[in-house]
């Protein structure tokens, strides 16, 4: 059940992280793009701007001009020779044509002479309103592109070279820009093209009076593709790096559970193997300290030292086969009031050898609980044997007993040296024994509190350790089953 | 000592003056009438010939050359046409040295300038280029390559050099501006800043009167390539020409005096305004001679009067002296009652370039027929034309034989053109002889 949670939480995670990354690679993706057309549009509007300006500068090239043409026509037919910016002049002075070139071309012909008989024919109405008379603009009539200005009486008009035109953007066109790629289009005729066609376009057409020109820029998509693969290898290696924490984490636990229950077994293995020699030696020393009873000393006082030792470490490896096997529960009514009193009596003895004087404060009456009586007195073992070998110091060991709600505590504290704060928790692991001055010299195993932590959770209850200065305080908290109105 | 070194200054002055006087000499002007003395009281067709030949007195001295050559690389030219307008551009490569400016411009479906205007210098560098970029592929973009050519010569325009184009195209223009109008438009631009273009077309796809027109309006040459391994000797002639230019920027203004009446210039074309006539070449070159003909009808006259019938005034430019240099001519009329006299008179080798030039103007509408389909018309009217003028040299006993030659060898030609209508390039060819006869230039 566990093992699914995880690796559910883990595919979401990694679903998460690949959606996450996906949008980004996307936004970027349209970040991209956009940055693009926004280039490909100034691009454009500066090929367009030059080629207006180009336009622009005919304009006041033509207004240079006319005060040299109105003086003298003659003027007009000099400038026509030389200058190749325009094609064709004509000069009107109210509606007699003053001056004419070409005047045998006769569609042109006829043109200024339509524009001699109605003047307003060269107001572009859509472009001014009736009160407001421009001087000077383009007049568009089939191919014929001219710009007029009225000069007092005068109106001189200049048809423009649109081969000219092309000719000087062409050339413009060739020394601005070798980057871009786009076509110069008047109607259906190319003008000008540069670099390649590309599958993106934008297509703008050029001022009034060259509407009819548009200008087409190409650009390419930017290369999503190295993007794509960058984004998500990322993205990948992400997600694999994340896996092999995990999985580096999950070994490193595993191994070191393994090496912990291979020490464990291989430790009650051994006792086990440790047990039966024991019993001999215990039963033949008690068998001899009887026949050599009246032995003088020092020979009775050894074989007591001898019976004693082997019957602790009877008691060793009573625990660690314990701490091995858990032992069969016996949940019936206990009371704990009873029980107290006995382990009361049991270790007063044994303290006092250690100068500790062990108190019971606080005892609930008939405090009947349902749990397990050998657990409980196993785990209150533990807790004062521990006082008797790290806690001789503070001559004084206090048992207590109460309720709070539900709950009965049993708390055992002692006025000792206390454990530093920061190894609260380690004092619970197996076969970790804290180093310090206290413990030197003093045996045991490392695993007491551990085979009384898990005796606890046997029972539904904890253990709490909380450092009192002076001393510390072990307390068993087991849920009480019945319901009883007896507080602290 | 000190009036030795006086007259030594005096000599050298002296020797100076004559020098300039014989630089003066390069081009030799010659205006003559047809029949400078006519019959008193009926005025007839006359014709005034000025003819300029360029000498060349120190034939090692060279124009720099500022020549931008425009490749058409266009689909069709691949294969051999393209190798050889490559082999072509690298020839005129070696055959220009470091006082030269060379520019290439290549164009298909656009144009692009491969060698911007540079010194010869680096050949190699050039001929690298050249073998780098100059590959058949896409359309026919005509007018932008033309343009950049324009450009590029005109970026190194000077007037002591020889400004040229050479167009290379074997196809129709069909990218950009196309009309035979427009691209005219575009060689007048050229001819304003003193550039001409010479056109080769290339096959039997170009057009015609497209590539004469460009050629003709910014006087410069036009040929007919039809084998593109005749190319390289094409670029050989075309640079024998470039390299023996003289003078540039020719202006011959006619002033007719006294009531004569100007009817029409033969072959080239002018401005004829009033009085005034006013012929522009682009470029003279040593080794020929150019002509106006001018079509007259002098005023009636008294016997034994003399008029002033035309001032003809010579501007160019010098371009070995690098100067401007004028000239003016006065062009008399004699009037007589004696036929004989008038008989004398004539010059016929005048006569002769006049129907040297009829004739181009009949061939121009045989041209015209043949374009309109009517093969046996034109066919018909080359014949008849060739005719016409064997029955000149025929009829003038005192003809001198190298203007026999001339009427004859046109004759023949107008044979062969006559007999070759049939052929597919017929009207390519008779195009570019149109052209070389209306250039109005003999060649010496």
């Amino acid at each position: 059940m566990k093992k699914i949670t995880t690796i559910l939480s883990l595919f979401l995670l990694m679903t998460l992280i690949s959606f996450l990354g996906w949008r980004s690679i996307e936004h970027e993706v349209l970040m991209r793009k956009n940055n693009e057309t926004l280039l490909a549009k100034s691009h454009i509007n500066n090929i367009k701007l030059s080629i207006e300006s180009l336009l622009n500068q005919r304009i006041s090239y033509f207004n240079s001009l006319i005060s040299m043409i109105d003086s003298d026509h003659n003027n007009a037919k000099e400038l026509l020779e030389k200058e190749t910016d325009f094609r064709k002049i004509f000069v009107i002075n109210k509606n007699n044509i003053l001056f004419l070139s070409h005047s045998e071309d006769s569609s042109w012909h006829s043109l200024v002479e339509s524009i001699a008989l109605d003047h307003s024919l060269l107001l572009n109405l859509k472009d001014h309103d009736e009160q407001f008379q421009p001087n000077s603009g383009w007049y568009q009539n089939y191919d014929h592109l001219i710009y007029w200005f009225i000069v007092s009486d005068d109106i001189i008009g200049f048809e423009l070279s649109t081969v000219k035109l092309t000719f000087d953007i062409i050339n413009l066109l060739d020394n601005q820009s070798l980057e871009d790629n786009f076509k110069l289009i008047n109607n259906d005729k190319q003008i000008y093209s540069n670099g390649k066609t590309f599958e993106n376009e934008i297509t703008e057409s050029l001022k009034y009076p060259l509407q009819n020109w548009h200008l087409t820029y190409y650009y390419s998509s930017p290369n999503l593709v190295n993007l794509y693969i960058l984004g998500i290898g990322g993205i990948g290696l992400l997600i694999l790096v994340l896996f092999g924490f995990v999985f580096y984490g999950y070994r490193e636990y595993t191994r070191t559970l393994r090496l912990a229950k291979q020490q464990v077994t291989f430790v009650g293995q051994v006792s086990h193997e440790f047990k039966t020699p024991l019993t001999n030696i215990t039963l033949y020393s008690e068998m001899l300290s009887e026949y050599l009873e009246e032995e003088p000393a020092p020979i009775p006082d050894y074989l007591q030292v001898i019976s004693a030792e082997s019957k602790r470490l009877t008691r060793l490896i009573q625990n660690v086969l314990t701490f091995n096997k858990p032992n069969n529960l016996n949940i019936k009514p206990v009371n704990l009031t009873a029980l107290l009193k006995q382990v009361y009596l049991t270790f007063k003895p044994i303290l006092a050898a250690k100068s500790l004087q062990l108190n019971l404060i606080n005892l609930e009456n008939d405090c009947i609980v349902n749990t397990d009586a050998d657990s409980v007195m196993q785990i209150l073992n533990n807790f004062l044997s521990n006082a008797e070998k790290y806690a001789s110091k503070g001559k004084q060991v206090d048992l207590s007993l109460c309720r709070s709600g539900k709950q009965v505590v049993i708390t055992v504290r002692d006025y000792g040296e206390g454990v530093a704060s920061h190894l609260l928790k380690q004092i619970f692991k197996p076969f970790y024994r804290v180093s310090s001055s206290i413990t030197e010299g003093v045996s045991g195993t490392g695993i007491g509190l551990t085979i009384a932590n898990q005796l606890a959770k046997q029972l539904q209850g904890e253990i709490k350790v909380i450092n009192k200065k002076p001393g510390i305080a072990f307390s068993l908290i087991l849920m009480e089953q019945k319901n009883e109105n007896i507080n602290c | 000592m000190k009036i030795i070194k006086i007259f030594a200054l005096l000599g050298l002055s002296v020797c100076s003056l004559f020098g300039h006087a014989q630089i003066n000499k390069q081009i030799q002007v010659r205006s003559e009438l047809s029949s400078p003395i006519i019959l008193e009281g009926t005025p007839e067709t006359n014709y005034l010939k000025v003819s300029l030949s360029g000498q060349n007195i120190d034939s090692k001295k060279r124009v720099p050359i500022n020549l931008a050559i425009v490749i058409d690389k266009s689909g069709s030219m691949s294969g051999q046409r393209i190798e050889k307008a490559r082999e072509a551009a690298i020839l005129a490569v070696n055959m220009l040295n470091e006082n030269d400016t060379l520019s290439i411009v290549a164009y298909d479906s656009e144009a692009r300038v491969i060698v911007p205007a540079t010194k010869v210098d680096n050949k190699l560098r050039i001929i690298g280029l050249i073998n780098e970029n100059i590959y058949a592929e896409g359309g026919t973009a005509l007018f932008a390559g033309l343009s950049k050519g324009i450009k590029q010569v005109e970026n190194q325009l000077t007037k002591d050099k020889v400004n040229r184009i050479i167009l290379l195209s074997d196809g129709q223009a069909n990218i950009g501006p196309s009309s035979v109008d427009e691209l005219s438009q575009l060689a007048i631009i050229a001819a304003k800043k003193n550039i001409a273009i010479t056109t080769l077309g290339i096959g039997s796809d170009y057009n015609e009167l497209l590539m004469s027109s460009i050629a003709s309006y910014s006087d410069g040459n036009h040929v007919f390539v039809n084998n593109s391994a005749d190319l390289e000797n094409v670029f050989v002639h075309e640079f024998n020409d470039l390299m023996s230019a003289i003078a540039q920027d020719v202006v011959i203004t006619i002033q007719l005096k006294n009531g004569v009446k100007p009817v029409r210039l033969l072959g080239r074309d002018g401005v004829i305004k009033g009085n005034e006539i006013t012929v522009k070449m682009n470029q003279l070159f040593s080794n020929q001679e150019k002509y106006v003909l001018l079509e007259v009808i002098p005023d009636k006259g008294k016997v034994g009067q003399e008029k002033t019938l035309a001032q003809v005034d010579l501007k160019y430019d010098n371009l070995l002296e690098n100067k401007t240099e004028n000239e003016t001519q006065v062009v008399r009329i004699s009037y007589t009652k004696d036929k004989k006299m008038v008989d004398d008179a004539i010059h016929q080798d005048v006569i002769v370039e006049t129907e040297l030039q009829k004739v181009a103007l009949e061939n121009e509408k045989a041209l015209e027929l043949y374009n309109q389909g009517k093969r046996d018309e034109a066919q018909q009217l080359l014949r008849e034309n060739g005719e016409a003028l064997k029955a000149i040299s025929a009829q003038s006993p005192t003809m001198s034989m190298s203007d026999k030659e001339r009427i004859e060898n046109q004759a023949r030609k107008n044979k062969t053109l006559a007999e070759s209508v049939q052929k597919p390039d017929f009207s390519k060819t008779l195009t570019e002889e149109q052209f070389q006869l209306k250039q109005s230039a003999i060649k010496k």
